[in-house]
C-alpha cells in the first residue's frame, strides 16, 4: 500500500504523514505527484509500483503509435516498456498518447496531440480533482476515449528491468512538500 | 419555398426563398415535416461557443417528404431526409434519403438523422445485450438514446437528469426508470452523456458503475468544462467521446439498416414527446426552445392542408380555452391548441396535478388548482372537457353555469339519458356548445360528403366500415400513452361501454353524416373484451345500420393484430368513394380513380382537432353553427345506445324510438 500526494513548492521539509519515504515522479517540475511508502523496503516497494504502472499503461496503449507526455520516472519507464517500434516521439497525431504527469498542461497536451478516434491513457493520477478540459473539441468531436491507468504494487510481477531503472535514477524527496 | 431562417441570435423568421437548383446525385424532396434537434438548434439560436454560428442561419437536418425528382426511387416515395434544412423542399444527395417504411408516422422516421448519433453513442459505448444503461440528458437526443437503447435489449433504462421538467417522457417507456441527478441509486456499467454541458458529464460519471464505460454523446456548449477526472482515475472509468462525425458512410449505413428495422417493427416511436406546429409558428417554437424547460422538440407541418373554404384569419384575438381533463385525449386536444390559428391553450385542470403540470409545461397555459378556479379565470372563454365520459354532465352543467362556451369530447355522455339533460342545458344557454368529432374537419370526409352530395357515385346503395385496432391491456388501465393510472376504462357504468362507444362511435358520427339521414333501424352484435377483464365492456362490435335502401355495415374491434386503422368505403349506381386511409373516387368502367390522394396528404390526429378548435372558435366569433352540435352528437349517442339495446335483445331497434322516450 502507499498514498498519493500531489507534490508542488520548493520549500523544505517532506510531504506529511512522516512515517512514510515520499518519493516524487519529476522532482524538476514545479508540480508533480508522488507516493509516500513505509520504511523499511520503500525504495524497492516504489519501483516495483512504478514499473508496475508503466508496463500496464504500455500494454494499454497496444500496438499503435504511442507518445508520452512527462519527464519524470513514469514517462522514462513507460518508454523503456513500449516496443521500440511504437514510441513515436514527437511525430504528429499518434493513436495513443500516454500521460504521465496528472497536470492539466500535460492532460491537454495529450488530448491536442492523439489523432482523431485515439486513445489517451491517464498513467497518472490527475493532480486536481477537475480538470478543465476541452470537452468538444478534444473529446467529443474527434471521438477520443480517455482510459484511466491503475496504480499496481507490482510487488509479484514488476519488469525487473524497469525496477532496476527506477532504482539507478530514484531520489528520496527532499526540499518539497506535499499539498495533497 | 417556405424556409425557416434565423437572421441573428435569439431570432427566427419564416420566409419566402429561391428553391435551390437540382443538381447531379441530389434529390428532390417535397418536405411534409421536419423536426428541430434542440440541442444543436439551440445553441446556433444562442451563439453559443461551441456551435460556430454564422447568420443567417438556416437550421434543421431531420425530415420526412415525398420524394419530386432524383436518382434511385420512384417520383412520390415517402422518405426519411438527413440534412435537410427547415423548408419546405430538400435538395440532397441522393445517399440522405431512405424509403419510409409503410405505416410509420413521419415523425418517427424524420428523426433518423439523431437515431444514428445515438446508435453509433450506444455502439462506441460497447451496449452489451441485457445489460443496464443509463442515459443523462432528457433532450430529443437523451430520449432517442434511451429507447434505442431498450429496442437494443437493454435489460434496464435508466434517465437521468438534473431537474424534473421533462421526466413525463419516460413515462411511456416500460423498461425505464426516472432518477434526478442528485439522488442516484447505484452505477450501471454503461453511460451515456446526452446534455451538452460539464455538470452533465460529471453527473454521467457519478452514474456509472466502477470501471464502467461513459459515452460524451451530448455536444458540449463551452469552450471548456470541468471534469471530475480524479473520480474518473480512481473508479478506472472509461470514457468516450462520440460524435457522428466520426461514422464513416459503411457504418452509416449499417446502422441506417438498424434503425429502419426498429421502425418497420414497431420497436421505436418519438412522436408522442414532439410537439406539432404548421411551419409558419416556427419562430414561436424557436421562442420555446429558448427558455421552456420542459419542451423536448417540435415537428414541422409544411404542408399542413387547410379546410375548405381557408378564410383570413379574424381580427378578434384567438379564443382562450381552458381544458378540463389532460389524459391521453386531454393532451392531445392541448397539443392542437397550441397549433390552432385562432384558439391558444391558457389554463388547464386534472385531478392528477402533474398531468396538468406536464400540459401547461408542453403546451402553455398554467395549470389550475381546481376545475372552479378554472371556470372563474377571465382568460378562459371557453372550456374543452376531456374527462370520462360519466364527469361530462356535471362538468357541462358547471362550465355553463360559469358563462363558458363547452366544445366536448364525444361521446356527449356515458348514455342517452345524460346527454339528453346535456342537450336540455345546452338549449337552454345562450352560450355556444358542440362534440369534438375530428372526423368531421377531415379532408378526406369532406371530399366525400362533396362527392356525394353532388351525385358523383349516383344514389348509394352501400357503406363499409371497419375499424381495427390492436390496445394492449395495460390501455385499460393506463390509456394509450400510460401517463395515467385509472379504471374507468373498465366500467361500463362510468364509460358507458367498450369499442362501440369509445372507438367506433367515430364511424357511426361519419356514416350519419355522409348519409345526411338517420338511420331507421339499428342491428348490433357485440362480444365482451377478452383483454379488459370487465363483463360490459364489449370489443368485437358489429353494427348494421339501414337507411332507407341504404345498409351501412361498421365493424370493429381493439384486439386485431396488425390492427390496420380505419377503412371506409361508400358505394353507389356511378361509382365508389373511399374515405380512408386515401381518400380516392372511381366511376364505374372508369380505368382507375378519378380522384386520389396520396397517405402523404392525410392529416394527423393533432391536424383534425386544430382545425376542429380553430373552427369552433371561428363560429363562436360569427356566430355561425357550429361543426357537431350537442342534438348532433345527442342523434349519434341515439345510434349508440339503439346498438347496444339491440345487441342485449337481439333484435333491430329504432334509435328515433330511443330518442322520443318510446320503448326499444
Amino acid at each position: 500500500m502507499s498514498t498519493w500526494q500531489r507534490i508542488r513548492g520548493t520549500s523544505d521539509g517532506r510531504p506529511t504523514p512522516g512515517d512514510l519515504v515520499w518519493f516524487a515522479d519529476d522532482p524538476a517540475a514545479d508540480e508533480t505527484w508522488g507516493h509516500g511508502y513505509p520504511i523499511p523496503g520503500a525504495e524497492e516497494r516504489a519501483a516495483h509500483a512504478w514499473a508496475a504502472t508503466a508496463r500496464t499503461a504500455a500494454e494499454a496503449a497496444g500496438q499503435q503509435d504511442v507518445q508520452v507526455v512527462g519527464a519524470g520516472a513514469l514517462a522514462r519507464l513507460v518508454r523503456l516498456a513500449l516496443p521500440d517500434d511504437t514510441d513515436t516521439g514527437s511525430l504528429p497525431q499518434p493513436g495513443a498518447v500516454i500521460e504521465t504527469t496528472g497536470t492539466t498542461a500535460g492532460i491537454k497536451s495529450a488530448l491536442a496531440t492523439v489523432r482523431p478516434g485515439g486513445l489517451v491513457l491517464l498513467a497518472a493520477r490527475p493532480l486536481q480533482t477537475s480538470t478543465p478540459l476541452p470537452t468538444y473539441h478534444g473529446i467529443h468531436l474527434p471521438g477520443i476515449r480517455v482510459l484511466p491507468v491503475p496504480w499496481c504494487d507490482g510487488v509479484d510481477d514488476a519488469p525487473q528491468n524497469l525496477v532496476a531503472c527506477f532504482l539507478r535514477s530514484v531520489t528520496r524527496l527532499s526540499g518539497r512538500r506535499g499539498s495533497g | 419555398m417556405r424556409q425557416v431562417v434565423l437572421p441573428g441570435p435569439g431570432r427566427c423568421e419564416v420566409v419566402e426563398q429561391i428553391e435551390p437548383p437540382e443538381s447531379p446525385g441530389h434529390v428532390v424532396v417535397d418536405v411534409h415535416v421536419s423536426v428541430l434537434s434542440p440541442g444543436t438548434e439551440r445553441a446556433i439560436l444562442l451563439d453559443r461557443p461551441t456551435a460556430g454560428s454564422r447568420f443567417p442561419e438556416h437550421p434543421g437536418y431531420m425530415a420526412v417528404g415525398a420524394l419530386r425528382s432524383g436518382p434511385g426511387l420512384p417520383a412520390g416515395t415517402r422518405v426519411a431526409v438527413r440534412r435537410a434544412r427547415h423548408a419546405d423542399v430538400a435538395v440532397v444527395p441522393a445517399r440522405y434519403v431512405r424509403a419510409v417504411p409503410d405505416r410509420v408516422p413521419p415523425a418517427d422516421a424524420a428523426v433518423w438523422q439523431l437515431a444514428l448519433t445515438a446508435l453509433h453513442g450506444l455502439e462506441t459505448g460497447g451496449q452489451r445485450a441485457d445489460e443496464p444503461v443509463t442515459v443523462v440528458g432528457q433532450g430529443l437526443l437523451g430520449v432517442i438514446t434511451r429507447r434505442l437503447a431498450a429496442a437494443r435489449g437493454a435489460s434496464r433504462v435508466r434517465a437521468v437528469a438534473a431537474s424534473t421538467a421533462k421526466a413525463w417522457t419516460s413515462r411511456a417507456e416500460p423498461a425505464t426508470v426516472f432518477e434526478e441527478a442528485g439522488r442516484l441509486d447505484g452505477g450501471t456499467p454503461l453511460v451515456v452523456d446526452a446534455t451538452d454541458s460539464g455538470p452533465g458529464l460529471a453527473v454521467a460519471i457519478a452514474a456509472a458503475a466502477d470501471g464502467g464505460r461513459v459515452v460524451l454523446l451530448g455536444s458540449p456548449r463551452a469552450d471548456e468544462a470541468d471534469v471530475p477526472l480524479q473520480q474518473l482515475h480512481d473508479r478506472l472509468i472509461d470514457l468516450r467521446g462520440a460524435h457522428v462525425s466520426q461514422l464513416t458512410e459503411a457504418d452509416e449505413e449499417r446502422l441506417s439498416d438498424q434503425f429502419f428495422a426498429l421502425l418497420e417493427q414497431r420497436r421505436f416511436t418519438i412522436r408522442d414527446v414532439l410537439s406539432d406546429y404548421p411551419a409558419h409558428k416556427a419562430p414561436e417554437v424557436y421562442r420555446r426552445l429558448a427558455g421552456d424547460r420542459a419542451f423536448v422538440s417540435a415537428a414541422l407541418h409544411w404542408n399542413t392542408p387547410r379546410p375548405a373554404p381557408a378564410r383570413p384569419a379574424l381580427a378578434a384575438r384567438p379564443m382562450r380555452f381552458g381544458l378540463i381533463g389532460c389524459g391521453d385525449i386531454g393532451i392531445e386536444d392541448a397539443k392542437a391548441l397550441a397549433a390552432a390559428d385562432e384558439a391558444e391553450l391558457t389554463a388547464c385542470h386534472d385531478p392528477v396535478a402533474e398531468l396538468a403540470q406536464e400540459t401547461a409545461a408542453r403546451f402553455g397555459g398554467r395549470r389550475e388548482p381546481s376545475v372552479a378556479a378554472l371556470l372563474t379565470s377571465t382568460d378562459v372563454d371557453a372550456v374543452v372537457i376531456a374527462t370520462p365520459h360519466d364527469t361530462h354532465e356535471p362538468l357541462f352543467r358547471e362550465a355553463l353555469a360559469a358563462g363558458k362556451h363547452v366544445l366536448l369530447e364525444k361521446p356527449v355522455a356515458q348514455d342517452l339519458a345524460s346527454a339528453r339533460r346535456m342537450l336540455e342545458l345546452a338549449e337552454a344557454s345562450r352560450l355556444r356548445t358542440g362534440v369534438l368529432f375530428p372526423t368531421r374537419t377531415d379532408p378526406r370526409f369532406c371530399q366525400a360528403r362533396e362527392a356525394l352530395a353532388t351525385g358523383e357515385i349516383g344514389a348509394p346503395l352501400g357503406v363499409a366500415t371497419t375499424y381495427f385496432t390492436d390496445k394492449p391491456a395495460a390501455y385499460f388501465l393506463g390509456g394509450i400513452s400510460g401517463r395515467i393510472s385509472t379504471t374507468w376504462r373498465l366500467s361500463k357504468d362510468r364509460a358507458g361501454g367498450g369499442f362501440l362507444i369509445m372507438n367506433l362511435i367515430h364511424q357511426i358520427d361519419a356514416v350519419r353524416a355522409l348519409m345526411g339521414q338517420e338511420p331507421d333501424r339499428v342491428y348490433a352484435e357485440t362480444a365482451p373484451s377478452t383483454t379488459a377483464a370487465a363483463p360490459g365492456i364489449e370489443d368485437v362490435v358489429s353494427v348494421v345500420l339501414r337507411f332507407g335502401t341504404v345498409v351501412a355495415t361498421l365493424i370493429g374491434s381493439a384486439s386485431v393484430v396488425g390492427g390496420q386503422g380505419m377503412h371506409t368505403r361508400v358505394w353507389g349506381e356511378k361509382g365508389e368513394v373511399r374515405l380512408t386511409p386515401d381518400y380516392s373516387l372511381t366511376h364505374r368502367g372508369a380505368p382507375g380513380p378519378a380522384d386520389s390522394s396520396a397517405v402523404d396528404a392525410a392529416p394527423t390526429a393533432i391536424d383534425l382537432r386544430t382545425w376542429a378548435f380553430t373552427r369552433f372558435a371561428r363560429a363562436v366569433h360569427e356566430r355561425t353553427p357550429v361543426d357537431v352540435s350537442l342534438a348532433d352528437g345527442l342523434r349519434t349517442q341515439a345510434v349508440v345506445e339503439a346498438a347496444y339495446t339491440s345487441a342485449r335483445l337481439g333484435r333491430a331497434v329504432s334509435p328515433t324510438r330511443l330518442l322520443e322516450g318510446g320503448a326499444p
